[in-house]
């Protein structure tokens, strides 16, 4: 659990020094990590930014389960110039969002299961890629891991790189 | 410009190589340039490879670095040590990449080892992306994500390809070396004779030229190039000897029989030289004998003439005697027989005071001889022959006469012979006798001429001889009158002759030195 922890930490290593993992939320330190992580490895159609500083958002559905700890991995990042901000949203009420988190046990809404939605869907357990999801994390030995519905995201119009799949625990095709 | 050519010792050494065959020579340097040629571009290429390899090797190790670390940033992203350690061990196919790490901040992330390498992975290093030492090159990369360092990828090379290579380009440097050696060995062996041959030529046929001295041989010419042109050179000098020893030859020649001649000409110089000494000596024999007979001659002449005029004497005083006592008693007969003996006294008288007189001209005279006026001389004469000369009428013009050195009574006989003659020969014509002296050449020329019955020109030379007469006892006369007279001039160094045509006149002329002449007696043109 300790190496977990430090792992955790390492990947993170531009948090901020004031920062405390409690060890509830180690998991999803992790997690807010990868989703962060995963912006890098896909390409989004070039219809989806309005301009090419544009913010590329970060949409939590329903209850947060990261807490402030994603605001503070995202804080002053950007990927391809895009700005990375994080925003909470509720199903009724769809926002323009580039990644979508599912917390575990909420339906995938089906808006953006419709093609091409362009948002890279991610969400927990094997049950999500089931349901149309492209990226579901799992926990594989304690360690944070994630299987992919490549399907899934040539429908929404997302390139996933080979780089993250030659990571992910399995590939759906 | 500098025309003298300096002379540099060589190098010690290249002593020994100066005498070496020029074959030898041509084989040393083609060998020695290929070599050396060879064995700098062989060290070239190496080094240059050396150098070009290992940056190459830099530039390749980093650049893998670079693609692993690419390959393996997702896998440090989701903190996948196991993704990550299978990408480095896709670095096997690297079979001098000894060991190859990735980095998580200072904690080893993923981790490939050759087969038995047992050596760990230096920490990442902020100074340097590489480095170089004996036996290894260490490559650190940094593994970036949108600009963020997720962590350090190590790699760590093994040197000994570089050797390996270094190695393998050595064994081939020196097989190209050797094989090139070989090749020019062959080749130069094939191609110096190009060279060679005509030089070859050259010396022996200057051998043959200075063993033989035989110019007329020519070396041949087997190539255009420079010994072409000295092979010419060569040929054209022997010609050029050639010419002049043959000219030596023929002036040598021309000398000997030059000298031969020469000899020759001596010997017979010589031998004409002792000829004319022997004739010499002969003259000279035969010349004192004459003399020594002609003075005996002389003295004979002399004596004879003095000692028989006492007999002539006595007959004549004696017959004299006889015509006194007998002229009456005596018959006609004996009259006319003594008369007779009287005439032939008288004639023989004659012939002997003649003689006498032509013998005392050649003897030595003991007085000096003096200064005589031939015009005194030729009055002299005149009045020894009065009586002729009256008798017969003669008109004797005598022009101006020099005043001569000699002895009186020699030109008084002269004179007397030369009148005597004109006045005995005369013609019917009254005699008229002209005497004219003049001066020519270094002579005195004097001329009796007259007008009386002249003498035929065959006559011209015989009637200066002695007891020569031409006109036998019609006239009388001795026949010893003009030998005296050219014994006479012959004396004084002169000549005697007579220009005549017969009837018309005789001009007797004589000449004499005009050294005999006294001091201002007689100028040209008088």
């Amino acid at each position: 659990m300790l190496l977990f922890l430090l792992a955790a930490a390492l990947v993170c290593d531009s948090l901020p020094a004031g920062f405390v993992a409690s060890s509830a939320s180690l998991e999803y330190n992790v997690k807010a990590a990868f989703l962060l992580n995963f912006t890098r490895f896909v390409d989004w159609p070039p219809a989806t930014f309005t301009g090419s500083d544009s913010p590329l958002t970060i949409c939590i559905l329903g209850d947060d389960p990261f807490g402030r700890a994603i605001d503070q991995i995202a804080e002053g990042e950007s990927t391809n110039r895009h700005k990375i901000t994080v925003e909470r949203i509720r199903a009724d009420q769809p926002k323009s969002c580039q990644v979508l988190y599912i917390p575990s046990g909420k339906p995938l809404p089906a808006a953006f299961i419709a093609t091409p939605s362009a948002v890279l869907t991610v969400g927990e357990g094997e049950d999500f890629l089931r349901q149309g999801g492209i990226i579901a994390f799992a926990l594989d030995n304690g360690h944070v891991r994630f299987d992919v519905n490549l399907k899934a995201a040539s429908n929404a119009g997302l390139k996933l790189s080979s780089k993250l799949l030659s990571v992910a625990r399995s590939i759906e095709r | 410009m500098n025309d003298k050519i300096s002379y540099h010792p060589p190098a010690p050494w290249v002593r020994p190589l100066r005498d070496m065959p020029i074959r030898q020579k041509l084989m040393l340097i083609a060998m020695g340039t290929t070599a050396l040629a060879l064995l700098l571009a062989g060290i070239g290429i190496v080094s240059a490879d050396l150098v070009l390899f290992r940056s190459n090797l830099q530039n390749e190790l980093s650049a893998l670095a670079r693609i692993t670390a690419d390959d393996t940033t997702a896998a440090l992203a989701f903190d996948d040590p196991a993704a990550a350690a299978e990408t480095l061990g896709a670095l096997r196919a690297r079979s001098h990449l000894v060991i190859a790490c990735e980095f998580n901040g200072e904690k080893q992330f993923a981790r490939y080892a050759r087969n038995g390498a047992t050596m760990s992975c230096p920490l990442p290093e902020a100074r340097e992306a590489s480095r170089f030492d004996r036996h290894y090159l260490t490559v650190w990369e940094p593994i970036l994500l949108q600009g963020r360092r997720l962590g350090t990828l190590v790699l760590v090379y093994d040197l000994g390809a570089v050797y390996e290579r270094v190695k393998l380009y050595g064994i081939l440097v020196v097989g190209v070396f050797l094989l090139s050696t070989l090749i020019a060995f062959l080749l130069s062996a094939r191609l110096r004779s190009l060279v060679t041959t005509p030089v070859t030529e050259l010396a022996r046929v200057s051998a043959v030229v200075s063993k033989t001295r035989d110019y007329g041989v020519r070396a041949q010419k087997i190539s255009g190039d420079e010994l072409g042109l000295l092979v010419d050179a060569f040929n054209e000098m022997l010609s050029v000897i050639q010419l002049r020893d043959s000219e030596l030859r023929l002036a040598l020649l021309a000398r000997e029989v030059a000298l031969e001649d020469a000899q020759r000409a001596r010997n017979s110089l010589e031998g004409t030289l002792a000829r004319v000494a022997g004739l010499n000596d002969e003259l000279q024999a035969t010349n004192k004998s004459l003399a020594r007979s002609n003075e005996d001659l002389e003295r004979f002449a002399f004596i004879a003439s003095h000692d028989l005029q006492e007999p002539l004497r006595m007959i004549t005083v004696y017959s004299q005697l006889l015509v006194k006592r007998f002229s009456n008693a005596a018959n006609a007969q004996v009259s006319d027989y003594i008369e007779i003996i009287e005439s032939g006294t008288k004639r023989m008288r004659d012939l002997l005071a003649d003689l006498l007189a032509y013998a005392e001209i050649g003897a030595k005279v003991d007085e000096p001889a003096q200064d005589i006026d031939l015009a005194v001389i030729v009055r002299n004469a005149c009045e020894q022959m009065a009586m002729a000369i009256s008798e017969s009428g003669a008109v004797i013009t005598v022009a101006q006469l020099p005043v001569i050195r000699g002895f009186g009574n020699h030109f008084t006989s002269l004179f007397q012979n030369l009148i005597g003659n004109a006045v005995k020969y005369r013609g019917d014509r009254p005699v008229e006798i002209d005497i004219v002296a003049t001066r020519a050449d270094n002579q005195i020329r004097i001329c009796v001429s007259d007008n009386g019955i002249g003498i035929a020109p065959e006559y011209h030379t015989k009637i200066f001889a002695a007891f020569k007469r031409l006109h036998g006892k019609s006239i009388p006369g001795t026949g010893i009158g003009l030998a005296i007279c050219q014994r006479v001039v012959e004396r004084y160094g002169g000549r005697i002759w007579v220009e005549s045509e017969s009837g018309h006149g005789s001009n007797f002329i004589f000449t004499l030195p005009d050294s005999l002449l006294a001091p201002g007696s007689f100028r040209a043109g008088n």
